[in-house]
């Protein structure tokens, strides 16, 4: 725990000091330092682009021997999340997660996955299907869903 | 048979210490061997020796090993491919593990390349027996005290203090708190033990078990090798399984192909005494009953227990003053504490009926009996003939419940009689034996319900019928006598009564048994739905 507490407090100082693009309003829930919450944004030249999404990150008392959960709280049409907002990305699974893993890194491997998603791995085929056989009306479902809940 | 030869070998099994273990030994074909008579031939004092019994066609082979066993087994093994390659111990572990025990494949990879196989299982290069010149290959990872040194991982440290720190053959150096957390996670929290790997990102060094066993205490190194035990017997492909028992921890190796479960019931004895299914796992002796048949049977019990629960509860209602009347012992003949009248808890019809020469309470008949359970409101013929065979299923092992409550029973006033009379703790043992036969008949007998639950309606299925109602009948007949009142003068007499019942339950299991799972052999039985095969 104690060592859980200086690595995350050390990780938010950083974050607070020097921003990450597409990372906005990182603050902690409840003044507590193992809840983050805050925006991510949608890179350009994607469906996202024009939409923030409302995360939380929340870490384990073990952390950094065991991951962090990431959710997203808006609701977003991405292959590689479940409706509730769960992502599966390699870099999360327990059994590959390392120890050495910046928080910086997380965000960057979650960016990188707005701006590619990862139809061979999805939490939800059909929107998985969608993006593989019918990109035009996958583009138009993401866009319209960005309109509806991610751009206020 | 003299009450002498019977004496001798109860007394032979008392100072063997344990009767159990006797039992223990025991080869699941004990059904058919006749061992009662075949002691009773013999001088007393050969009895001390367990008696192997026969084993029979329809058993498998099969061998019982304890952790001790399986902790040597996975050593000479590691030994083998150490011998090999020239490998250090813990690189040929850590390679057994990579490739689930599998030796001969790890054999044909390693030799086609080496220096890829030990690379892709988180090996350095530098461990293969070429490479033995290398210092790292001679001088083992150890924990090393850094001046100066702050671990990338929990930021502890400073210029002017001296840390605690360990490096894999990667190099890669954190402080050994961080790599004690790291095991603790892996092996503790998510129950790993085939691969932990180095802390740092993108790097596959595998951390060996002595150098595990430096980073973490000694409860969670115990931890990590009662894992890595599990793991050995979950990951062979040569057929070992855990024995389901409540705490036994031994493991069973035994060889049967999918194919062999359409004519075989694999049926294995571990040493604590608990029989289990090599087939299907199922934590019990399920013969008759085929794997295919047993798994239907409990799915079918499991979608259906409401129904279930509703037609064992353990009340019922006397079919002529209606007072109700609650079952107390294995026994099915029932008597109307309040009208006298004699009933058969299983069918409700009279008693009277089952003592004549035909005894059909086993068998589902439309008709006969209906008026009797009329209560019951059975709306669907299906509904009523699935409850026919479950009523008789579970009444079995409820029954064989009962009867052990009632011999705990027996056995408290067995003691009171050693200490306030002449009789001694061994000429009161044939009880014990009475309701052990009692016990693994009625197991016997339930599964003939499941079995009879599936069959066609065919000549073959009425001769199955008739040995079941044979046996079922002995039980019953043995499971009433277990109610007796026991008292000094009247235990002659029971005993020799019990004694000639229990052989007598034992020939009808021997003969049901034999010629069900002869007939599996035979594919003679026919059944009215598709057995899944367990493949
Ligand atoms: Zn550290
Ligand atoms: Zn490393
Ligand atoms: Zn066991
Ligand atoms: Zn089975
Ligand atoms: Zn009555
Ligand atoms: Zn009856």
């Amino acid at each position: 725990m104690a060592q859980a507490t200086k690595r995350i407090t050390a990780e938010y100082t950083l974050i607070s000091k020097e921003r990450i693009n597409g990372v906005s309003e990182v603050e902690l829930v409840d003044d507590n330092i193992f809840e983050w919450a805050g925006y991510i944004h949608g890179p350009q030249g994607t469906p996202y682009e024009d939409g923030r999404f409302r995360f939380r990150l929340a870490y384990p008392d073990n952390f950094p021997f065991k991951a962090p959960a990431f959710q997203l709280k808006t609701p977003i049409y991405h292959p590689n999340f479940d409706p509730e907002g769960n992502i599966c990305i390699g870099l999360l699974k327990s059994e590959s997660w390392k120890p050495t893993t910046r928080v910086t890194q997380i965000f960057q491997a979650i960016l990188q996955l707005l701006a590619e998603p990862n139809p061979d791995d999805p939490l939800d085929a059909s929107i998985a299907n969608d993006y593989s056989n019918n990109r035009s009306d996958f583009i138009k479902t993401a866009k319209d869903s960005v309109y509806k809940h991610a751009t206020h | 048979m003299s009450d002498d030869s019977d004496n001798y070998m109860d007394a032979a099994s008392f100072e063997g210490s344990d009767i159990v273990e006797d039992y223990q030994s025991s080869n699941p074909s004990e059904a058919f061997s006749d061992d009662d008579v075949e002691i009773e031939d013999n001088e007393a004092f050969i009895v001390n020796e367990p008696v192997k019994p026969k084993k029979s066609k329809f058993d498998v082979d099969y061998k019982v090993y304890d952790i001790n066993d399986i902790i040597s087994n996975q050593q000479s093994e590691t030994e083998q491919v150490c011998s090999i390659f020239g490998l250090q111990r813990q690189d040929a572990t850590i390679l057994l593990r990579h490739f689930g025990w599998n030796r001969e494949k790890l054999i044909e990879r390693y030799s086609e390349d080496p220096e890829r196989i030990l690379k892709q299982v988180g090996l350095a290069p530098g461990t293969s027996a070429s490479a033995q010149s290398d210092s790292r290959a001679n001088s083992p990872v150890r924990l090393k005290r850094v001046k100066g040194f702050t671990c990338e991982i929990c930021f502890t440290g400073s210029e002017d203090t001296s840390t605690q720190t360990l490096a894999l053959a990667c190099g890669h150096r954190f402080c050994s708190d961080c790599w004690k957390m790291h095991c603790e996670e892996k092996i503790s929290g998510q129950g790993e033990s085939r691969k932990i790997e180095c802390m740092q990102g993108d790097c596959q060094t595998v951390m060996s078990e002595q150098v595990i066993s430096q980073v973490v205490p000694e409860y969670i190194f115990q931890r990590y090798q009662t894992l890595a035990n599990k793991t050995y017997v979950e990951d062979n492909r040569r057929g070992l399984r855990f024995c389901p028992g409540p705490d036994c921890g031994n493991v069973i190796e035994c060889q049967v192909r999918g194919s062999d479960l359409e004519s075989l019931i694999p049926i294995v004895v571990c040493k604590c005494g608990q029989a289990s299914c090599f087939g299907c796992s199922f934590s019990g002796d399920h013969r008759p009953a085929l794997c295919g048949v047993t798994k239907l049977w409990v799915k079918k019990c499991e979608d259906d227990s409401e129904t279930a629960n509703w037609i064992s509860a353990n009340t019922k209602e006397c079919p002529r003053c209606h007072s109700t009347i609650e079952k107390n012992g294995g026994c099915n003949h029932m008597t109307c504490r309040k009208c006298r009248h004699e009933w058969c808890w299983i069918c409700m019809g009279d008693w009277s009926a089952h003592g004549t020469s035909y005894y059909n309470c086993n068998r589902f008949e439309d008709k006969s009996g209906k008026d009797a359970r009329d209560g019951q409101q059975k709306s669907r013929v299906s509904l009523e003939r699935y409850l026919h065979y479950y009523n008789r299923f579970s009444n079995h092992e409820q029954s064989a419940r009962l009867d052990q409550e009632l011999y705990a029973k027996t056995e408290r006033k067995m003691d009171e009689m050693q200490r306030s009379t002449s009789l001694t703790w061994i000429e009161v043992q044939f009880v014990k034996k009475a309701v052990e036969t009692v016990t693994k008949c009625r197991m016997t007998l339930k599964w003939t319900y499941a079995m009879a639950y599936y069959l066609d309606r065919n000549s073959m299925t009425e001769l199955f019928e008739d040995n079941q109602a044979d046996l079922e009948k002995a039980v019953e007949n043995l499971s009433e006598l277990l109610e007796k009142p026991l008292d000094v003068e009247t235990i002659p007499e029971l005993r020799s009564q019990m004694q000639n019942a229990t052989n007598y339950v034992k020939s009808r299991q021997n003969i049901l048994l034999e010629d069900t799972l002869q007939g599996h052999m035979e594919d003679r039985w026919s059944y009215h739905i598709t057995i899944p095969s367990l493949a």
